[in-house]
């Protein structure tokens, strides 16, 4: 028994023995591991997850190497910062691109604060943390960077930030030179990982709220894709993006409803989505996102409106300064308008930029061919479904002109003018203008579901059942609608409790939107903040 | 130290070879063996045959035709020292300007003849010669003007600007905030002076810190000119030869924006009149109310004996007063003058100088030559905004026998607008839109003594493609003797610090 005991005694000894050294790491293995993953997190962050925005903010900035041509920025006190940002930002005319060249510019930081902190292990993680400060600041900025006063904000942190660690290194290589000090720090010398846990909880905080932070307000990427996709006229795609919104911003249902329009679906699905835009105004830099400035100009080319298109541009240029998006866009009116010499000068403008250079070489032949202008299929849908007849002034119209001269539109070119007119018609719930252009449709065909539901609505609201008879509407669709009148009559006063019970039930039906959606009183109108005057 | 002093000789002479090897980089020399071409090359800008002014800064151009190497030989037709210079890899020559310098005293009355050579694989050709006049009158030497967007509505950054012709350096007068700031934005514009005189000036900021600066040999004021008597605040402005007075219209303006491709805006007076205002006093004076005509344009002849303006008539009727927008087609601006007595400060009956109306046009910007015998003015079919109006040009009128020239040798396919005299009489600047019909560019012209106008050439720039690159257009551009005395920080000053001081109004004149 003793031997026993003695045996037993033993164990706890055996055991203390046998416990494990901490595990260590060279302080080079360290930083290559920690250099790594920072490489990766950074090329992820900016390639894919701020990509599209990236992309954004380069199409919003011009950059040409002559300094003297950048009329915007070069007069400002922050002329060559910017000069820089913008230069650095034109390599997210590829994503990939930028985002590589960033991430170079982000481990060279890093090297740089490495090295003049050296001498100073104890904070030496520093030289991780510090540059990770630039994606918080792009964080900071928002989705809607593209959408700044200087939409190279980013890039100048990024160079600033490399321009410091430059000079940080070097006066820590000119204070070890003169005081003939040699760092302390050994890379042989086996140091616990421990002393990495906390720094590397810090980094992995700050990163995590880089990427988090953003998704808790409003989801502003979505409008980078779908804007990038309106520009790239992939189609497909926006309406892919649109559909798996949860909510639409006033943008995003526009660049949706341009998609539906160029696919031929406006009268099969626009009223799908929901069209209650959130009332709180998007921040960017702690500015309001004042969204509806980018697309105005977009609709309305896209509605063949070229003349208001332009004026859009110009003004958006007037306010932001000329970028490769707005400069691309006033070519394409211009030449669609006959205004070569001055399609040419856009052109000109493009060319002297890095990566525009194929919007040149494919339009600058039409500046001199009319020929090319009227065959490309872009410009002729464009030129069908511009004007015949229009009011003298777009003031006539109601505001915005894309939806405006669309309800007032009593002749068109083309058959898709008619039908953008009647969805501009449901859109505005313009009932009678709807009905009259609706007698111009195909009574004997099978009509999209909006204008089904639509002439059967209007036909029981105004207890005209006659009207809905010359039409061929499905029974089914009738039952939905009667059902949907119904359940709503006792709810009509409190619009949030039908909303809230119908929602799910009826969403994506005309009679739905007509009553419960896009309602005047709770319009966002945007602040009119811009005065505006006689140039 | 002898080492060193090597060490330093041999670093300046490199330097010094570095700086010569830098400033004659383009000379070159007319290459041998050249064969005759008669293709004529088109340059940019046009500045073929064209009266040039024996101040002006040289007049850079490039060759669209591409080429492996291009050389232009320049020389008088009266003597002096030719020259060569090779052409850089956008075509683009740049003149070097003493050798310019020299070319033009040594030449004036006379020419220099312009010789393109260009070389394709190997082999030169010599194309044939363009020339430029050399007029013995000088231009005068500041040019002053607004650079802005061709925009709508909005504004950003604007800069009242001055370039003196005889280089390239242009300065700013006046910049407003060039970071957007609500609190901070403004626009400014109708920058004037009194007789080609830059240290009496004015000009207006409009919104935040809205008045009128005055200054006036370093002293400065800003003034508000509406007053309850008068429909708005003063805007365009012609200051009295001699006088310390200048009149203003004052103007109800709004703009529409027009839906047919052949035009962009329309800039609608729904309301206008003139007014009389005594600077050294504050006092202003109506010269009349009238809702249904419409006066604007103030311009002084040259002693201030009388004032010419334009003025449009509609009917007195509520129902079209109160359509004008609707109407703007009827609105023809005649030429209109009142007479002037500087001693008593009164003024005579309205005369009607030329009944454009009558004719269907509309004519704007009346100014009278230095030598009181011409008036210049824009003429369209309608309205009072012609920079937005196509078929807008310029004509004169003699005022000794009453005869129209229509100026076909300075007029373009585009809009011609807003011009002004140099002070001796013998240079027009005016602003066109021929270059891309949009972005508005300072033209120049020379008005020979038999009263003839020549072929207009643009604006010099060191790099001619600055005038392609450049996305603003130049307002009003305005000839002065010398350049605006005050510095840009200084104006900057008084415009964000003095309070707009009240105008008296003091009855009608």
């Amino acid at each position: 028994m003793k031997q026993t005991a003695k045996n037993t005694k033993q164990v706890p000894k055996k055991k203390t023995q046998t416990v494990r050294e901490p595990r260590t790491i060279t302080p080079k293995k360290a930083r290559l591991i920690g250099w790594t993953i920072f490489g990766l997190f950074s090329f992820l962050f900016l390639g894919f997850y701020y990509g599209d925005t990236l992309k954004l903010a380069e199409g919003y900035s011009l950059f040409v190497y002559n300094y003297d041509d950048l009329t915007f920025i070069n007069q400002s006190s922050w002329g060559i910062p910017f000069y820089v940002g913008r230069f650095l930002l034109q390599f997210y005319h590829y994503p990939l691109l930028g985002a590589a060249i960033s991430t170079l510019i982000l481990l060279c930081t890093t090297a740089l604060f490495d090295y003049g902190l050296k001498s100073t292990p104890k904070i030496r993680f520093l030289s991780f943390i510090l540059p990770t400060t630039f994606f918080l600041f792009l964080v900071y900025l928002g989705f809607g960077m593209f959408h700044l006063m200087e939409p190279s904000l980013s890039m100048v942190y990024l160079a600033g930030m490399f321009l410091l660690s430059a000079i940080f290194a070097l006066a820590m290589l000119i204070v070890r030179c003169v005081f003939k000090s040699s760092p302390t720090a050994d890379n042989a010398q086996r140091v616990p990982l421990k002393h990495y846990l906390l720094p590397s909880l810090l980094w992995i905080i700050l990163a995590t709220t880089a990427v988090v932070y953003p998704r808790l307000g409003m989801n502003i990427m979505v409008h980078s894709k779908m804007l990038n996709g309106v520009l790239e006229e992939q189609w497909e795609k926006v309406e892919k993006i649109a559909d798996d919104l949860d909510y639409h911003t006033r943008s995003t249902a526009a660049y949706n409803a341009i998609a539906l329009a160029h696919r031929g679906k406006l009268a099969e699905k626009l009223f799908k989505v929901s069209y209650r835009y959130p009332l709180q105004v998007t921040k960017t830099a702690g500015s309001p996102f004042h969204e509806t400035m980018l697309y105005f100009s977009l609709c309305t080319y896209h509605c063949g409106l070229t003349h208001s298109a332009y004026y859009k541009a110009m003004e958006y240029a007037t306010l932001n300064g000329f970028s490769p998006i707005t400069l691309k866009l006033l070519a394409k009116c211009a030449l669609i308008q006959d205004e070569n010499e001055l399609a040419k000068k856009y052109l000109h403008i493009l060319s002297k930029t890095t990566f525009h250079k194929d919007f040149v070489r494919k339009y600058m032949p039409y500046t001199e061919s009319r020929e090319l202008v009227d065959s490309d299929p872009e410009f002729q849908r464009i030129r069908d479904l511009q004007p015949i007849d229009p009011l003298p002034f777009m003031q006539y119209y109601r505001d915005p002109i894309f939806m405006g001269y669309y309800v007032d539109l009593i002749s068109g070119r083309s058959l898709e003018a008619l039908h953008l007119s009647l969805m501009a018609c449901l859109y505005g719930k313009m009932s009678n203008n709807f009905m009259e252009r609706a007698q111009a449709l195909d009574r004997s065909s099978i009509l999209p579901y909006h204008y089904q539901e639509a002439i059967y609505l209007f036909s029981v609201l105004k207890n005209n059942p006659q009207y809905a008879d010359q039409y061929n509407i499905s029974p089914q669709l009738k039952q939905k609608t009667l059902a949907f009148l119904k359940e709503y009559e006792p709810l009509r006063g409190d619009k949030l409790k039908a909303r809230e019970i119908l929602k799910e039930k009826y969403l994506g039906m005309y009679a739905y939107y007509f009553f419960l959606e896009n309602l005047p009183e709770e319009s966002n109108k945007e602040q009119e903040f811009y005065k505006k005057g006689v140039n | 130290m002898k080492t060193i002093r090597y060490i330093q000789l041999i670093f300046g002479i490199a330097l010094m070879t570095g700086w010569v090897s830098c400033n004659n980089s383009n000379r070159s020399s007319v290459p041998q063996g050249a064969t005759d071409n008669s293709d004529t090359l088109a340059i940019y800008p046009d500045y073929c045959d064209v009266v040039i002014p024996p101040n002006i800064a040289p007049l850079n151009f490039q060759i669209t035709q591409t080429a492996d190497e291009a050389r232009v030989r320049l020389e008088g037709s009266v003597g002096g020292t030719d020259f060569t210079v090779k052409a850089d890899k956008e075509g683009t020559f740049v003149l070097p300007e003493a050798e310019w310098r020299k070319l033009l005293n040594d030449n004036k009355g006379g020419a220099i003849i312009y010789t393109i050579y260009l070389s394709k694989q190997g082999k030169w050709s010599k194309h044939p010669q363009f020339r430029q006049q050399i007029a013995v009158d000088p231009i005068d030497k500041c040019l002053s003007y607004r650079l802005i967007e061709p925009g709508y509505e909005l504004y950003r950054q604007l800069g009242i600007y001055q370039r003196n012709l005889e280089n390239y350096e242009q300065k700013p007068i006046y910049l407003n905030n060039r970071q957007y700031k609500t609190e901070e934005n403004h626009c400014i514009n109708c920058h004037t002076y009194q007789n080609y005189d830059s240290k009496r000036m004015l000009f207006h900021i409009r919104h935040t810190h809205g008045g009128t600066l005055f200054a006036d040999g370093g002293k400065f004021e800003k003034m508000g000119l509406k007053t309850d008597s008068t429909i708005g605040a003063g805007v365009y402005p012609s200051w009295h030869p001699t006088l310390n007075a200048i009149v203003f219209s004052v103007n109800k303006t709004g703009q529409m924006f027009h839906t047919d491709r052949n035009a962009k805006i329309e800039v609608i007076d729904t309301e206008s009149d003139l007014i009389y205002y005594d600077v050294a006093k504050h006092e202003v004076y109506s010269l009349g109310q009238t809702p249904n005509i419409f006066e604007t344009f103030p311009t002084w002849n040259t002693d201030g004996t009388t004032l010419y303006y334009c003025a449009a008539e509609l009917p007195n009727d509520t129902a079209i007063l109160n359509r004008i927008p609707l109407n703007y087609k009827k609105l023809h601006y005649n030429l209109m003058s009142r007479s002037f007595d500087p001693k008593t400060q009164t003024f005579g009956q309205p005369q009607v100088v030329i009944d454009a109306a009558k004719d269907s046009l509309s004519i704007t910007l009346p100014r009278v030559s230095p030598d009181g015998k011409y008036l210049l003015f824009t003429i369209g079919k309608f309205g009072q905004f012609h920079i937005w109006h196509k078929e807008s040009d310029l004509c004169m009128l003699n005022l000794t026998d009453g005869t129209l020239d229509p100026l076909k040798e300075v007029n373009s396919d585009d809009t011609e607008s807003f011009h002004s005299w140099s002070s001796n009489g013998r240079w027009i600047t005016f602003s066109s839109r021929r270059d891309d019909g949009s972005f508005t560019r300072p033209y120049f012209a020379y008005f020979d003594s038999k009263g003839k106008m020549h072929k207009p050439f643009l604006l010099p720039q060191k790099d001619p493609s600055q005038n392609k690159m450049l996305t603003l257009s130049y307002n009003l551009p305005t000839l002065t003797k010398e350049a605006v005395p005050y510095d840009v920080t200084e104006i900057t000053k008084q415009v964000r610090t003095l309070e707009a001081k009240p105008a008296q109004f003091k009855g009608n004149k």
